[in-house]
């Protein structure tokens, strides 16, 4: 049993790699049925992968920019806080989206539909640098699809969106991978306080792209005799519709740099996430919940 | 060589990559060292040349599965191109069968060595196979392939590094995998009964 079975069938070998450079080089349409497979693979590496995660966790702690909390109680009420600020930025944003519908629908534009959705809480069972996925648990069976959005809970930072989705396990592109889509992200950068509808109104709008290197980077427009609109420190949030609704105004990180360039009217903002997406050891999946939207509304 | 052995193994590499192999991540960069790399190389030293390349398809087509692509710029979507791993891992493989017969198969060096050019190997056939595919209309979305080959030149680099600290402790279990002396150059060593 242990002797080499290709010794009797030479020609095994050069049919594989002729398979092999067919299905490398055909047509996505005729090979994405191999996807299907990926779930169960995923799940079949996780009773490795998993316990490797929680061992890379203690081989090198995750990053954070927050000073550390020293008291449980002080991150609960971080928490709380963070989850706060994201409902009312929500909040604020929607009630000027309602305000500009309310304008459209006078003029005959139909409404944008508004779905509610549903959360799911998943574990980080692995990461691919190479491909830039975090494979996380569960997956389909749990209802999580293929474009819902993760976020970290305590933070709600915005993580990525999932990209494949097997029964138990399910992938997520973060945000900072240069294979991101849809890509450049818009966003707004804000002050690292309650926003308010006059600063969502004069808030710096941008356009990020990943760096490669855990950062992503937008060049924003600056007016060269004036002060800075932007400075580290400052919070930016997503604001693209691109994206589910329910991911709007989410946090994608933290001013960290400000860098002028060659052209006077640009700089450089580099935004680094509070939280490394690829490092987390839970996250919430944001998945709509298409039934209700398809109740409709009042 | 047994089949089994070689399976756990590569269930195990596969495995730390995915989730140890970011606690080397310098700087938040992709480059990682790849734990199925080094056992690749190392079968590719010891094993009969065709059991070499037969194992190089099985470590490269599960790499496959686990690399998954984005499917275009407009979707969210991951595809699986099951090929550009396998074909370059049996590459790299016939590389290290050719190579290794001029080397010394315990040293150090030589795993650095074999490991460097078979995974580099590996990552060109990986950038050049994703992106002739991303040619295509409908194709996949594989938007930087020279910082993708440069992320897989570091990798290898790494790889190499990893493969000359496991070499001991995996030449040490080299007798769980019942290898056949690969070539008339080796002769069998004391393992052999």
């Amino acid at each position: 049993m242990s002797r080499s079975h290709a010794n009797q069938s030479p020609a095994a070998l050069p049919i594989a790699a002729v398979l092999l450079v067919i299905t490398t080089l055909a047509p996505t349409a005729l090979t994405s049925w191999m996807t299907a497979f990926r779930g169960p693979f995923m799940a079949f590496l996780a009773p490795v992968s998993h316990p490797g995660t929680w061992l890379s966790r203690r081989l090198r702690p995750p990053v954070e920019l927050e000073t550390p909390v020293e008291q449980a109680t002080r991150e609960q009420l971080e928490a709380q806080l963070y989850e706060l600020l994201q409902m009312h930025a929500r909040a604020t944003r929607e009630n000027l989206d309602l305000r500009a519908m309310i304008a459209q629908l006078q003029s005959g534009v139909p409404f944008e539909d508004r779905s509610s959705f549903r959360q799911v809480l998943a574990s980080r069972t692995g990461y691919n640098a190479r491909a830039g996925l975090v494979e996380l648990r569960p997956g389909a069976l749990k209802g999580v699809e293929i474009g819902a959005v993760a976020l970290d809970g305590s933070t709600m930072q915005l993580i990525g969106t999932v990209t494949t989705v097997g029964p138990t396990t399910c992938s997520v592109r973060p945000i900072t991978d240069v294979n991101i889509s849809p890509s450049p992200i818009e966003a707004l950068i804000l002050p690292d306080e309650p926003v308010t509808p006059e600063m969502l109104a004069a808030a710096q709008e941008c356009s990020l792209e990943p760096t490669g290197a855990g950062t992503l980077l937008a060049s924003v427009g600056v007016d060269p005799y004036a002060d800075l609109p932007v400075r580290a420190g400052m919070l930016v949030r997503l604001n693209d519709r691109a994206w589910p609704g329910n991911a709007r105004m989410l946090l994608i990180g933290e001013v960290t740099q400000v860098r002028r360039t060659d052209n006077p009217r640009f700089v450089d903002v580099i935004v680094t996430p509070v939280r490394e997406p690829t490092r987390l050891r839970d996250v919430v999946i944001r998945i709509e919940d298409r039934a209700d939207g398809e109740g409709g509304g009042p | 060589m047994n089949w089994f052995v070689f399976a756990i193994f590569t269930w195990l590499a596969i495995g730390l990559d995915e989730g140890l192999a970011d606690v080397f991540q310098p700087f938040g960069w992709a480059v990682t060292p790849s734990f199925a790399h080094v056992l690749l190389v190392f079968v590719c030293v010891w094993a009969p040349s065709r059991s070499a390349y037969a194992a190089a398809l099985i470590i490269g087509a599960a790499q496959d599965f686990v690399a998954a692509v984005p499917a275009g710029v407009e979707t969210s979507q991951d595809v699986v191109v099951l090929g550009p791993h396998a074909l370059g891992a049996l590459l790299g493989a016939s590389l290290i069968v050719n190579l290794r017969s001029v080397m010394i198969k315990k040293s150090l060096v030589s795993m650095f060595v074999l490991t460097f050019f078979g995974v580099t190997l590996l990552e060109i056939v990986v950038t050049a196979s994703l992106s002739i595919r991303s040619i295509y209309p409908n194709g996949i979305s594989y938007p930087s392939p020279s910082r993708a080959l440069l992320v897989g030149l570091g990798s290898a680099v790494y790889s190499s590094l990893l493969a000359t600290v496991l070499s001991t402790p995996l030449n040490a279990l080299s007798g769980l995998f019942h290898f056949r002396s690969p070539g008339p150059s080796f002769p069998s060593n004391s393992r052999r009964r």
